[in-house]
């Protein structure tokens, strides 16, 4: 069997990078660093797997989940949120056969939406606080 | 010998197109099943009813993921369906790729009766297949040497 975590941070790393929506929006792992407060970022959360082998394959259905956070002074409609999702989704599931590239020795066969959640909006620190939780699940082949 | 129990996962069904020579492994399986059984011959008579077995039957179950470009030694789906339509007739062998003492081995004649494949949504593609047993089949146990 093969570690599918680090191929899929990075593949997720690469395809959130660079988003461009008023500016553009910083992605983490896990956590926000604690020195920064940006007004929108992405974070991606730690990768769980289960198993979906074969009797000759140690085959995984990985689940990501991509938090999407946007800040407003006063007022803060959700747009923001939509417009970084809108470009996620072109990122990772353009269509209904997208793969991710996850290296030798290992085949993304899927990516499923199984999640979208956006939370109620709330205030934070005299801001306005909307967040966007997408899911996204991998079958991923362990060659 | 110790009493144990068959591991799972680990018996799997090859199946050979030169008589046994070499075996390809069907690849990506997620089941096989056999199903046994002998004709029950109505041997009644004015001394009373009986029975007497008769015919040995056996069919062989099997249920995959669909692998392409399958390397030497492998075979999956579509090049099932090719013997199938070829009429071919084959060896199978149910065994235990990596064998302990005792573990039992199978091989017979058969040919394919039916092939299904399943390209359903957010699933991998998969096939079953039906493998009719012809005669009866070889029953051995693999002995470490």
């Amino acid at each position: 069997m093969r570690d599918n975590n680090k191929p899929l941070r990075k593949a997720y790393l690469t395809a959130l990078s660079n988003i461009n929506v008023g500016g553009v929006i910083p992605v983490y792992y896990a956590s926000l660093p604690p020195d920064i407060d940006p007004n929108s970022y992405i974070v991606f959360y730690p990768v769980n797997n289960v198993s979906s082998g074969t009797m000759q394959t140690q085959d995984t259905d990985a689940t990501i989940r991509v938090e999407i956070h946007t800040f407003g002074y006063q007022q803060n409609t959700g747009n923001d949120a939509d417009d970084i999702a809108a470009v996620v989704f072109q990122r990772l599931l353009p269509n209904t056969t997208s793969t991710l590239n996850l290296g030798a020795g290992l085949q993304c066969l899927s990516t499923e939406l199984t999640d979208d959640r956006t939370e109620p909006f709330d205030m934070q620190d005299g801001r306005k606080y909307a967040r966007r939780i997408l899911t996204f699940r991998h079958k991923i082949f362990h060659q | 010998m110790a009493e144990r129990k068959l591991l799972p996962n680990s018996v799997v069904l090859a199946l050979s197109d030169d008589g046994g020579t070499t075996f390809d492994t069907v690849v990506c399986l997620t089941n096989v099943s056999t199903d046994a059984t002998v004709d029950e011959i109505d041997a009644d008579s004015f001394c009373g009813p009986d029975k007497q077995p008769g015919t040995f039957n056996q069919t062989i179950t099997a249920e995959a993921q669909h692998l392409i470009n399958p390397e030497a030694g492998k075979i999956s789906g579509f090049n099932l369906k090719i013997k199938m339509i070829a009429k071919e007739t084959l060896k199978y062998k149910i065994f235990t790729p990596v064998p302990q003492d005792g573990d039992p081995i199978e091989i017979g004649d058969c040919f394919i009766t039916n092939l299904g494949d399943t390209y359903a949504l957010d699933e991998v593609p998969s096939f079953s297949i039906t493998l009719a047993c012809k005669g009866l089949p070889d029953i051995s146990t693999y002995e470490e040497s």
